[in-house]
Parts: C-alpha cells; sequence; structure tokens
C-alpha cells in the first residue's frame, strides 16, 4: 500500500511533489522517493523514512527549473524492506524511465526472469522494478511510449495504479491503472495524478477517477484517457467537495484527536438529508427500494474497524428489520466459497472504499450472482463503483491511521438502512419515529462526552502502564467491546481484547488480575443488570474496572474503579455514543507512552493489498 | 365548546381496496356503525370537517355534511380509517378537554392529533399532505396506541364481533328503539311476520324504520338491519350481521357486513364478508369461510400474501358487483368495483372484470357499461344518476387499470 503522486506543469518543483505525498502519507511512511524530468534527463531522490523528515539538500535538489514533470511516492513496503534501493520512484537499465506504483504485481517473478536473462540489471528487492524496465524491452521494437507503456502495463498479472515518466516525453506523466486508485486532477495550467483527491485539492477540485483497465496521458495543456488497449475512453469530471483545510489538522496535535472531536459534526452529515421523520424512515437514494424490499438475507462483508460497524449492523438489521443477517471477515468470505441464498444482499463496508480484502469479496459475490451495495467514505471508490449501489457514509477525509469517525459515521449509515428496511417489514411508525428522534441527538450527546475528555485523558494516564486490557460487552456493546480493544491496539500497541461479556467464565475470566483493567460496557438498559454480574466477577477476583455506563447510573459508579458516563439513548443506538470514550482513552494512552498515534508501526490506512 | 374535528384519509389506503376505492374510509360501516356517525352523533357531536382523496369529495360531500376549517384554532385531527368503536366518542372527548397537543400512532399511521391553538397549516391540506405536516410539527408522541385502525380490508370483518356487543348497546341507549319482542329493538313502521322467528340470547336485533320481516325468516342476535330493507321469506341472519338501508336480503348471512342499496335476495350462504353498495347476487352464489385444512386464511396481495390470523373469513366484495347464478367465491377472496362474476371464483377479481375464469373468458368490463348499469340500478331505487356519481366510476376505472394485467394470465381452476 502506497501513495503515488504526479505533476505535468510549469511548477515540476521537488517541494510541489513533496507537498503532494505528504498528504498521502496516511498510505504508507517507510520510505519516499521523487523523480524529476527533464528534457531527455530524469532527477532521481529516495529517502527512508518519513517524508516530514525532508532535508535542505532535499529541497536543492533539481531546482535548475528545466523539469516539466515529475511523479513522487510514498511507500508502505510488501516487497523488500524499507530500503533506499526499494523506495520508488524505480528505473530501466538506461535511466530514462522512472515508475511508481501502488499495488501488488503477482507475476514478477517470472517477469524478472525473462527481463533478467535479456540483460536487464535490477537493483531492487520490489515487484515494481520490473516495469521500467519491461517497458525498456518493449521500447526495443516499438516506435513510441505510449504504446510500449501500455504493452508493458498488460503484460502485469496483480493490481497496480502506475506513473511514470520518460526523458523522452518530460513534460508527460504516463498513467495506467487495474485494482489500485487513481485520480486524475485537471488544472488550469497543470495535470496531476494522485491515489485519492487529497493531494489534488492544492492545485485543482476538478478531478476524473480512472477506472480498472484505462489509461491516461498528462500534459500540462491537458490529458488524454484510453483503455489499456488504446482506444480513447470519455471520462466524467467531479468536483471535489472538502477543501484543503478539511485535510489539515486543524490544530490537534494529530489527527486522530481531531477525527474524533469532528464526530459530533460527521455523525450529523452522516444522516444529513436522509431522515425522513413524517414517513418515520430513512430516504436513502443511493439504494433500490426494490432491492430493499426485496432481501430477505443480508451478509455483510468487511476487514478490521469496519467489521466491527458489521456487527453492530447485525444486531440493527435483525432487531429492527428482522432479516436474517452474517458477518464476515472479507479475507474468508473471498476464498471460503460462501453460500448465498436467492435475494441476499452483500453489503460491504470500508471507509477508504479500496480495501482489497472487501473489493475481492464484492467482486465474489457479484460473481454468484448476489446484490451488492457498498457503504463508504471515498466519494467514487473502487468498492462504491464496483457495487453500482450504495451509502456515502459522508465523514469527510479521515487521514487518522485508526479510524475513528468513519466508524461511528457507519454505524448512523446502518441505523439508517436498518430503520429504512424495518418500516418496509412491519417496523410502527411510532418505533421508527422514536428511533429517528433518538438518532438526531446523538451529534449533541456525542458534543457532550467530548466535553468530558479531560476525564478520560486522566483514566488513560493512570492506566497507561499496564501491557493487558480486556474490554467486555454484551449485544451492540459487543462490537464495541471489540473496537475498544482494536483501537488500544492499534495506536498504543498495548494487548487489548474485546470478549462477550459471558463468555469470561469460559476462559479469559482467568487473566484478570490488578494488573489487567477491564474496560466494562454496562450502558444499555436490556442487560445492564447482567454486565453488572460481571463486574462482580471481575472486581472479586482483584481485577480493574473502568466502567461505562449511562448518566445517573450511580451503582454502577459506586462498583467500578473509575466510571465514564454516556448520555442516555436508545440501546441500539449506544455503540455510537460508547465508542467515543474507547476512542479517547485508546488515544490518551498512546500519547502517554509515546506512540506516534498517526502512524502506528506496521499499519497503514489504507489496505490495499489483501 | 363541542370538539372540532378533521377526519382525514391518509396514503395508506391501497390494502383496503376495494372497501375504500369508492367511499371514504370514515364511511365503512362496521357493527352497525360508521365512524362518521360516531363523531357526529351522540354522545359527542362534534363539529366534524373531513379530508378525503380528490377523486372523492363531491360524493362524499352529497352524504357527509362538514363544517369548514378555522385556521389557527385548536383542531382534533383523527384518521378516517379508525375503526367504528363507539367508545373511542368519549376518548375524543377527554383528549380534546384536556387540550394537551399531540400526536398518536397506530402501526404504520398516524391515528390522531390535538393541534393546539395558532399552528401554521399548509395552504390546502390533503390525504398526501396531512400526515407529513401533522409528524413535522414535533407534537408530544404518545406512548400508547390510542385508537385501532383498519389497515386492510379483511379487518372490517375481523372487527365486527368485537365491536358488535358494545355498539349495539349503545344504539339501542341512544335511539329511541321500542322493544317490540325479548330483545328485539325497532323504529317506526317495523313490519314482522308473525311466523318469523328471533334468538336473542346472545345479543340484541336492531331493526330501523320501515324494515319488513318476511314470513320464517330466523334472526340470530346480535343483528342490526338498516332501514327500508326487507327480510325475504326463510333468510336466516345468524350472529354479527349487518345490514344497511334499501337492501334486500335472502338466503343464509353469517357474521357479515352488507353495505345499503344490495341485494342478496335468494338462497346461498354468505358469511364472515363484507359486500358493498349496490351489489347484486345471484340465486345460489355462495362464498367459503372456512378452508378444508381449517387453517388461517391468507389473503392475496399484490407481491405479498398476507396471514390474517382468522379461521373463518370468506370475501370481500366491492361496491356495484354483480354475481351470475351458481357463483361460488372461494375463502378469502377479494372482488373488485364494479365487476361481473361467473363460475367459481378461485383467485381475487380485479375491479371492472367481467370475470369467467372457470369457462376461460375474463375480459374487462367498459366502464360506460358499468356507468349505464349504475343508472338503471339508481332508478329502481328513485335515485338520480348524478355526473358526481359517474365521475367517480371513471375514476375508479382509471385507478384499478393496472389491476387488470392479470386478465393476461391463463385461465386455470
Amino acid at each position: 500500500m502506497c501513495g503515488i503522486f504526479g505533476y505535468a506543469g510549469p511548477e515540476a518543483r521537488p517541494e510541489v511533489l513533496i507537498e503532494g505525498i505528504k498528504r498521502l502519507e496516511y498510505r504508507g511512511y517507510d520510505s519516499w522517493g521523487l523523480c524529476l524530468a527533464s528534457e531527455n534527463h530524469l532527477s532521481l531522490l529516495r529517502r527512508v523514512g518519513r517524508i516530514g523528515g525532508v532535508d535542505g539538500s532535499a529541497l536543492a535538489f533539481g531546482r535548475d527549473g528545466s523539469a516539466r514533470s515529475g511523479i513522487a511516492h510514498t511507500r508502505w513496503a510488501t516487497h523488500g524492506a524499507p530500503t533506499e534501493a526499494n523506495a520508488h520512484p524505480h528505473v530501466d537499465c538506461a535511466g530514462r524511465i522512472a515508475l511508481i506504483h501502488n499495488g501488488i504485481i503477482e507475476n514478477h517473478a517470472a517477469l524478472r526472469a525473462t527481463l533478467e536473462s535479456k540483460g536487464h540489471r535490477f537493483t531492487s528487492d520490489t515487484d515494481t522494478e520490473v516495469i521500467p524496465h519491461l517497458i525498456e524491452e518493449i521500447l526495443k521494437s516499438e516506435s513510441d511510449f505510449p504504446s510500449a507503456f501500455l504493452a508493458a502495463v498488460k503484460l502485469l498479472v496483480g493490481a497496480y495504479g502506475i506513473a511514470a515518466v520518460w526523458a523522452g516525453t518530460p513534460d508527460t506523466v504516463y498513467v495506467a491503472r487495474h485494482g489500485s486508485p487513481i485520480v486524475l486532477g485537471v488544472g488550469r495550467t497543470s495535470t496531476l495524478v494522485a491515489s485519492d483527491p487529497a493531494p489534488l485539492v492544492a492545485h485543482t477540485r476538478d478531478v476524473i477517477y480512472l477506472d480498472d483497465g484505462e489509461a491516461a496521458i498528462l500534459r500540462p495543456d491537458g490529458f488524454e484517457t484510453r483503455t489499456l488497449e488504446g482506444a480513447p475512453v470519455s471520462k466524467q469530471v467531479h468536483q471535489v467537495a472538502f477543501s484543503l483545510p478539511d485535510i489539515e489538522r486543524g490544530g490537534y496535535p494529530h489527527f486522530m484527536l481531531k477525527e474524533i472531536a469532528e464526530q459530533p459534526e460527521s455523525i450529523r452529515n452522516a444522516m444529513r438529508g436522509r431522515i425522513v421523520r413524517s414517513e418515520g424512515t430513512a430516504k436513502l437514494g443511493g439504494v433500490g427500494e426494490e432491492l430493499l424490499r426485496k432481501v430477505r438475507r443480508c451478509h455483510i462483508v468487511a476487514c478490521g474497524t469496519s467489521w466491527n460497524a458489521g456487527m453492530v449492523g447485525k444486531y440493527l438489521l435483525e432487531n429492527l428489520a428482522r432479516i436474517p443477517t452474517q458477518v464476515t471477515y472479507a479475507a474468508e468470505f473471498r476464498y471460503a466459497h460462501p453460500v448465498l441464498e436467492p435475494d441476499t444482499l452483500v453489503i460491504a463496508i470500508s471507509q477508504s472504499g479500496e480495501t482489497a480484502d472487501t473489493l475481492a469479496g464484492v467482486r465474489e459475490a457479484r460473481l454468484i450472482g448476489a446484490e451488492t451495495i457498498g457503504i463508504c467514505n471515498v466519494v467514487g471508490s473502487t468498492i462504491a463503483r464496483e457495487c453500482g449501489k450504495g451509502i456515502y457514509i459522508h465523514a469527510g477525509p479521515e487521514i487518522g491511521v485508526a479510524s475513528t469517525k468513519a466508524f461511528t459515521s457507519q454505524l448512523v449509515v446502518l441505523s439508517l438502512l436498518a430503520v429504512h428496511m424495518g418500516r418496509m417489514r412491519g417496523m410502527s411508525l411510532r418505533a421508527g419515529i422514536l428511533f429517528l428522534d433518538a438518532l438526531e441527538r446523538l451529534p449533541e450527546q456525542a458534543a457532550q462526552i467530548l466535553r468530558e475528555k479531560d476525564k478520560v485523558a486522566a483514566i488513560a494516564r493512570a492506566y497507561a502502564p499496564c501491557r493487558d486490557f480486556l474490554f467486555v460487552g454484551r449485544l451492540y456493546e459487543y462490537p464495541t467491546a471489540l473496537e475498544g480493544a482494536l483501537k488500544l491496539k492499534e495506536i498504543s500497541y498495548v494487548h487489548a481484547e474485546g470478549i462477550q461479556a459471558a463468555e469470561m467464565k469460559h476462559g479469559p475470566i482467568a487473566l484478570i488480575e490488578t494488573s489487567v483493567p477491564t474496560v466494562v460496557l454496562a450502558a444499555q438498559t436490556e442487560i445492564r443488570d447482567k454486565m453488572l454480574g460481571n463486574m462482580h466477577e471481575i472486581l472479586a477476583r482483584s481485577g480493574k474496572v473502568i466502567a461505562v455506563g449511562q448518566e445517573g447510573d450511580e451503582e454502577l459508579a459506586r462498583l467500578a474503579n473509575d466510571t465514564i458516563f454516556i448520555p442516555k439513548t436508545l440501546d441500539p443506538l449506544i455503540p455510537i455514543l460508547s465508542v467515543i470514550p474507547l476512542q479517547l482513552l485508546a488515544y490518551y494512552v498512546a500519547v502517554e507512552r509515546g506512540c506516534d498515534v498517526d502512524k502506528p508501526r506496521n499499519l497503514a490506512k489504507s489496505v490495499t493489498v489483501e | 365548546m363541542e370538539p372540532r374535528i378533521v377526519l382525514f384519509e391518509d396514503h395508506l389506503l391501497d390494502d383496503m381496496a376495494p372497501v375504500t376505492l369508492t367511499r371514504p374510509a370514515f364511511v365503512v360501516t362496521c357493527a352497525c356503525y360508521t365512524l362518521y356517525e360516531i363523531m357526529t352523533q351522540s354522545p359527542l357531536p362534534a363539529a366534524v370537517h373531513w379530508i378525503v382523496r380528490d377523486f372523492l369529495a363531491k360524493t362524499t360531500a352529497q352524504r357527509c355534511p362538514q363544517v369548514p376549517i378555522e385556521p389557527g384554532s385548536m383542531l382534533f385531527f383523527l384518521n378516517a380509517s379508525v375503526i367504528p368503536d363507539v367508545r373511542y366518542a368519549d376518548r375524543v372527548r377527554q383528549l380534546w378537554e384536556k387540550g394537551a397537543p399531540f400526536v398518536a400512532t397506530t402501526g404504520r399511521r398516524v391515528s390522531a392529533a390535538l393541534v393546539p391553538a395558532g399552528s401554521t397549516m399548509p395552504e390546502r391540506l390533503t390525504a398526501e399532505n396531512v400526515t407529513p405536516w401533522l409528524l413535522e410539527m414535533k407534537l408530544p408522541l404518545m406512548e400508547e396506541e390510542l385508537f385501532r385502525t383498519f389497515d386492510h380490508q379483511y379487518e372490517v370483518i375481523k372487527y365486527l364481533e368485537p365491536l358488535f356487543a358494545g355498539n349495539m348497546a349503545h344504539r339501542i341507549r341512544t335511539g329511541g328503539y321500542r322493544e317490540v319482542a325479548p330483545g328485539v329493538f325497532a323504529q317506526e313502521n317495523v313490519t314482522l311476520a308473525d311466523s318469523a322467528v328471533f334468538r336473542t340470547k346472545d345479543g340484541p336485533v336492531i331493526l330501523e324504520r320501515d324494515v319488513e320481516v318476511a314470513d320464517f325468516a330466523y334472526v340470530v342476535g346480535p343483528v342490526h338491519v338498516g332501514a327500508r330493507t326487507r327480510i325475504i321469506e326463510r333468510a336466516s341472519l345468524k350472529e354479527n350481521v349487518c345490514i344497511g338501508e334499501t337492501c334486500k336480503i335472502g338466503g343464509e348471512v353469517e357474521a357479515s357486513i352488507i353495505e345499503s342499496f344490495t341485494n342478496k335476495q335468494h338462497h346461498g350462504f354468505l358469511g364472515h364478508s363484507w359486500v358493498g353498495s349496490w351489489v347484486n347476487l345471484g340465486a345460489g352464489t355462495s362464498n367459503s369461510d372456512l378452508k378444508n385444512t381449517y387453517g388461517e386464511v391468507r389473503l392475496e396481495y399484490p407481491h405479498r400474501r398476507v396471514e390474517t390470523g382468522m379461521q373463518f373469513l370468506g370475501c370481500v366484495i366491492g361496491d356495484f358487483a354483480k354475481s351470475a347464478i351458481n357463483t361460488s367465491i372461494f375463502t378469502g377472496k377479494i372482488i373488485g368495483v364494479s365487476s361481473m362474476l361467473y363460475g367459481f371464483i378461485g383467485s381475487n377479481v380485479p375491479s371492472f372484470c367481467n370475470y369467467a375464469r372457470s369457462f376461460g373468458q375474463i375480459t374487462e368490463c367498459p366502464v360506460d357499461q358499468a356507468v349505464l348499469i349504475q343508472k338503471r340500478m339508481f332508478a329502481r331505487r328513485s335515485i338520480l344518476q348524478t355526473p358526481e356519481d359517474v365521475l367517480l366510476l371513471r375514476d375508479v376505472f382509471e385507478l384499478t387499470r393496472s389491476e387488470r394485467l392479470i386478465s393476461d394470465e391463463p385461465p386455470a381452476l
């Protein structure tokens, strides 16, 4: 998983390219590099480490003003360690072709062997390096570079978003896509390419989403889009909705904290314009009414935090709409030969809309003949487009690797979907109205929780030295427990487990000791007494309890070592509120432990590889 | 101050067809009352305004007087689909006198709301916009379901028995009847044959003015017979039967509602059914109200089936429908407006159909023919066919055009 950025225009300078990949750093950040193309000359710079550490020599690089285009890359290693040699761009033997790549070339070993047998010399361990050498080889028999570029790309098996420059046409960037996202930016005097729109908005708001099997040739004064076979393709220009300040940190020390704090707004945005109180239902324009009416089963496919959201979705769909719902890890779904009954709706959840396993799950489901809808944040993302139908969560750019606002927005959208399908299936008008009214109160309730963040920070500081945490919950709070544990693991490198509370006695309770705190989620009214029983069991074994309960639950506060209150809401909506203190807890524990919150080790934002 | 009630239809009446295709929901008879009667009579009586679907406005105006709405005044909105339960008169009065604004729902619909004085109202309230307007005011939502509603046409039959005793008792109490025989309550000019038999152990019999009960009729209460109706020789009316005005009733009738101006003159069984106005059932017409399996009756709707929860359920026959001799209607069938029935009726029948499926013939009944038949029937009862009556038939013909697509199905028995 990597970020790519390319620029063709009068300001082909290192700082422009570096600024571009900085906005993609959340996609990977173990090494980076750039290449400037001048007349018959390529200037290459590669570094190990974060882009934030750009030194003066790098900025001085290529400042003679002769460059007409450039490409830059921020890397998350898949093949080969994060070294300077493995950093992109990669070049051919003659050093006239430089290329950056996001994805995995599955047949790279065979191609490499063939190319080596023809005398090509490789200098890296990457799969990517085969591509410039392949183009170089084909150029021996092809008269023009675009044809050689397309011919080479067609030989690749796997996933790729590619941008290349050639010393022979220094004002041109060559782009191709299959399986990895590519967005083009159309400026007045420049044309750009990136893995997503974030680095483009500093230059233009007019973007074009390239589809799989498509290529583009970018010049300062325009662009051409083609199929990989070379046939011209007409593409629609979209307007990017968010502005540059949206993707800045906005005064917060970390993107994660900023995004946690944005949740009152992102929750509101997820439901904006979708609540039809006069009918006690939701309006979801991206999903066909007839499709939802005929659905008899749902199958949610997702990974990571989105999977946890899917678990909440299962309870929502089953309780509100009485639709049997199954949740499967996308990677399992893909290879498990899933059995999908007729009228099963596959719901793919992915913040980025590019998650490789989830995308593969969508393709598998469509192959079987199931209807699919996507729940994504990134408009025009691959999953959103391949599903054809879906609901955007409108959370805005999420830069922090640990997903926060996307999770709560996914839950809002799943709630709207559940109430809509419920109203189609006999849910009463009154129940629908009560649910929607409670949903509309969530933004203010989330803000109320955030006003108490200092209290959570104090709790986090007290427990930060602990090496192990347990999170326990039932029903809607069970996926919340999973999500709370995942957040803590992701950013603070503390071992944490999310456990269905009743399962404690079947094993995990053996872990309880003074140094292993348990976060007990006890805000649901339906099973609150059961959770109190769990608390007693933990306390009786000298375990420490951090309880999350509904405001006013004094008995809970008396029992627990520490208590975080959330405002009262309906049980199905509790995860949207109760996860917020867990996000804050994870954040403050990570800060206390000196972890890099926004760029946790070994992780990257958008997992576009299997 | 007398309550000011707005009886409003909403947008959820599809499952009430054909009962409400030709009448507003508030004049559907069940257990000897309509909702309109309850709201306009003692003990309320209220000043009633109504909101109906546009195509029903003119014919409704002919039979249901109303008062204009005073914009900005306190108003009690009551859904036209609320079941005609006389106890609701007291409930409405109490809520009105309490004066606390609220909105109440029942199942999928708004059943009632008390709109406070000074509320801003849309320029024109319609069946389409009244419910959204009531909900968007965000009045306090009542926790309990205050009023039950008819959501499907079969529920008119379902509520017949539970409502009958209370409604009949209220009618006897307030209607000024004479008890002409034990448990038999009559208005003026009622004629009873000496050989007619009344069994009133399980409920009374009410006969409105000018009713005639002919020789050897057998009547088991509770039964309500509307004004000017004739119960002909050897007729058998058994429990929970509710007959409208100016009908002719013979044969065997059990637990059924027959609206005004309908003839079921000859032998044949009608059970657990609702029959609209201006229907003529030919000699020997019978319906089944019990499956051979003794199981629950399910109704067919477009694209779905509905479990009724009823073991006994006959048929629902729309206004102006006619049956030929010896027509047999299977359990739980819905017959549309102005349709003609022949032979075995094993499936639902769309409106304006000549339905002889068992003979391989299903054709559309031209609306001009329906208009002509209406004129002839009205003339027999000295009623003048008005342009509004004709327009209503033509509107309903258009509204039900899509139903008749099933005529393309191959005939089957």
